[in-house]
């Protein structure tokens, strides 16, 4: 593919061949290419979310054929993917929290450690919280 | 969209991942596992319930929240695997994605309200 660079002058930039599969190879990109696609599954319980919503306004009848689908054995079976993908992800998402929000106190960079287990009992503490507001709300 | 559009997406899909990251698992569990295999009772998620839930404004804050922040974190991401795919991202790419998240940010709003308060 050639390109005209600012004085309208044609180059021909070298470009090293990538195979399409190039992920596949080295396990370290398999499982960023995995973290990538988690998303479409958390896209998906939104998009679960936002149906039941939208049969919550159509009335009981409707809300209820929601409640008896989600109850469904594929459902079920659906939901347990759904959890392993968003669990995958929250152990990648915490896992790079030291570089994507690096913590200084004073002078002193916060040790990489203490932030990922600080995110992961923030998430234990909501999620007993969740838990237990919905069982007794 | 130019390439301003990046600061505010990217603040979505970060604010989204980490909602994700928290709260999703737990989510997940308790709607689509334990209600439905009946181990927490399916009276918990009943009609009367939820609709009592989404009328409450906090209650709507919270659904509009876990609804659509994590639309906006897939979309961030399926938008840019393209790259990793080899696949050349067009206008069309960028609706399917980032467009698609702020219709379907645009209809929850648009239930929660229909749905009364």
């Amino acid at each position: 593919m050639s390109e005209f660079t600012a004085n309208g002058a044609t180059r021909k930039p070298y470009r090293r061949p990538i195979k399409r599969s190039w992920w596949v190879e080295k396990a370290f990109f398999t499982k960023y290419m995995v973290r990538e696609l988690t998303s479409v599954f958390v896209g998906l319980y939104s998009l679960i979310l936002l149906l039941g919503l939208y049969r919550l306004t159509q009335g009981p009848l409707a809300f209820g054929a929601w409640l008896i689908g989600i109850s469904s054995f594929p459902s079920v079976v659906l939901h347990l993917m759904i959890l392993g993908a968003a669990l995958f992800h929250t152990i990648t998402w915490f896992n790079i929290a030291p570089q994507a929000m690096p913590l200084q106190i004073g002078d002193r960079k916060v040790p990489e450690r203490p932030i990922v287990i600080g995110h992961w009992v923030a998430a234990a503490v909501l999620s007993l919280l969740v838990l237990v507001l919905f069982i007794v709300l | 969209m130019t390439k301003t559009h990046e600061p505010i997406v990217w603040s979505l899909f970060g604010a989204g991942g980490m909602l994700t990251a928290m709260l999703t698992p737990i989510l997940v569990l308790i709607t689509g596992v334990l209600v439905p295999i009946g181990i927490i009772s399916p009276e918990r998620m009943s009609y009367e319930r939820m609709l009592a839930f989404a009328q409450n404004p906090l209650g709507k804050l919270v659904l509009l929240v876990i609804i659509t922040l994590p639309l906006w974190h897939a979309a961030h991401r399926i938008y840019h695997a393209h790259h990793d795919f080899l696949i050349h991202t067009t206008k069309v790419h960028l609706a399917l994605t980032y467009g698609l998240a702020l219709l379907l940010s645009i209809v929850t709003v648009v239930l929660l309200l229909m749905v009364g308060f």
